[in-house]
């Protein structure tokens, strides 16, 4: 035996130093590799809500309200989600890091291969109509920064210098052809939809958020030529002119009731 | 002691990896793994940090220890010996960051030559260079070169091993070789052209 290993192992004797358990070796390997699984599924919803968010935009109305194509797309991408599905491709690699062999593929590699699970999987969720329900979600529980963004939103659509408003419903009077719509600056404004057929995917209640196009007929009055939900309509198949259409039934997503923060009460 | 302990000549004949197993079972083997690595382990200790023979002993031993406590987290699909070398690797590294100064490295004349006929594989290099001209080149080169060039032409590692001891992609490993040769060569340049300037 040599010095060194003489010392060495004298060393380990006398602290009774014992190799760190294999179940505990085990537990921290599959810990990285959950941790990792978890941030693609996390990112793979962002995405969704994501493709939600750009698949169900106006692409086809920018013009008329007065947008260039570039001011439009750039106003049309939600950042917020963009964010958060490049923190949990971020979170998934830094995971993935700390797996055996990891180091072994490229930085390149690694990030382009969760860019396109998350891409991949976050289709199928918004298929099943997870990226509107996460949406909703975020939204019926203020998410912090969340308002932000669709406040954001609302305002691009509230043009009403285009005959463009967007806000929620406060009050329908269905008998009256009215509805009271509060828009993001809480304005409220009045919407006369006598001349307006109304889609059967667009829900006239209280609390929907809804776009309004039409033509001001003064300061806080509006003619609706058309209603659309806050939402481009996701039902591609949908034929508007037959109510009895199933491709025309709404995807509910969850209302807000009490806990709208711009509500005010109209006397 | 609870097992029989094997001859000499049995313990020669098994592997890392079998040596590793009964390690775990009997802590006495391990000092036959520490044995078979220190001397390899010690020169490649002074070669990146530069430290004398007793402390290199130290920062091995502490890194034995440390392999000794991680032993069941040793994968069998990794060589014993690039395992050993990552670890004494960062053992080294983190005993430089407590005492918070930089390392420098040591290199026996024999080194340099083996380093400079490896890297001036044509004839348009001098490979006739003055130990103290290396030395200057090689301080004037990044950590990160300087590791690769000690492991792919001192420590003759392939490509494949220096990945698993710097724990970089293989890929990576291939360019950072080839750029530290270039780099080598351009320093090199550079302070011949100086030298030149200075006759005139």
């Amino acid at each position: 035996m040599t010095e060194i290993s003489d010392k060495i192992l004298q060393t380990i004797k006398e602290k009774h130093i014992i190799p760190t358990s294999r179940f505990k070796v085990a537990l921290k390997n599959y810990f990285w590799a959950v941790l990792a699984f978890f941030m693609v599924v996390f990112g793979s919803l962002a995405f969704s809500v994501l493709i939600f968010y750009l698949k169900n935009e106006d692409w086809e109305l920018y013009s008329r309200a007065g947008f260039s194509k570039l001011n439009f797309t750039l106003l049309a991408i939600p950042y917020f989600w963009v964010l958060l599905s490049l923190l949990f491709i971020f979170l998934a690699y830094y995971n993935f890091r700390h797996m055996k062999f990891a180091y072994r593929r490229r930085f390149s590699v690694i990030i382009l291969a969760y860019f396109s699970i998350s891409l991949f999987l976050g289709s199928a969720a918004y298929f099943f109509g997870a990226g509107s329900q996460i949406e909703g979600l975020f939204f019926n529980n203020n998410i912090v920064f969340y308002g932000n963004l669709v406040q954001k939103r609302q305002e691009m659509w509230n043009r009403p210098e285009q005959g463009f408003v967007a806000g929620q419903i406060i009050f329908v009077d269905l008998n009256n052809n009215e509805l009271q719509l509060l828009d993001p600056v809480e304005k409220v404004w009045f919407v006369d939809i006598s001349h307006t057929r109304i889609p059967p995917f667009v829900n006239l209640n209280f609390s929907q958020r809804i776009r309004v196009i039409g033509k001001i007929i003064s300061e806080d009055k509006i003619e609706a030529e058309m209603i659309k939900p806050f939402f481009a309509e996701p039902l591609e198949h949908c034929d508007m002119s037959d109510d009895g259409d199933d491709d025309c039934v709404l995807i509910h997503r969850p209302q807000m009731k009490e806990n709208i923060p711009q509500l005010r009460i109209i006397n | 002691m609870s097992l029989m302990m094997l001859s000499d000549e049995s313990i020669n004949e098994k592997t890392d990896n079998e040596l590793v197993s009964l390690s775990l079972d009997n802590q006495e083997y391990f000092s036959y793994l520490v044995q078979r690595y220190e001397r390899r382990l010690i020169s490649y200790i002074i070669r990146i940090s530069g430290v004398k023979l007793e402390d290199a002993e130290d920062v091995l031993q502490d890194a034995f220890v440390s392999m000794f406590l991680k032993l069941n987290s040793f994968d069998t699909r990794l060589k014993f010996s690039s395992w050993a070398y990552r670890i004494v690797h960062n053992q080294t590294i983190s005993e430089f960051r407590k005492k918070k100064v930089r390392p420098v490295q040591y290199f026996e004349e024999n080194d340099l030559v083996r380093l400079v006929d490896s890297i001036a594989t044509d004839d348009s290099f001098d490979k006739k260079l003055l130990k103290d001209e290396i030395k200057v080149i090689l301080s004037q080169m990044d950590k990160k070169y300087r590791e690769v060039l000690v492991l792919k032409f001192l420590e003759e590692k392939d490509y494949n091993e220096i990945s698993d001891i710097l724990k970089k992609p293989v890929g990576t490993v291939g360019t950072l070789v080839n750029r530290a040769k270039k780099k080598f060569r351009d320093i090199h340049e550079k302070i011949e052209k100086d030298a030149e300037k200075k006759k005139q």
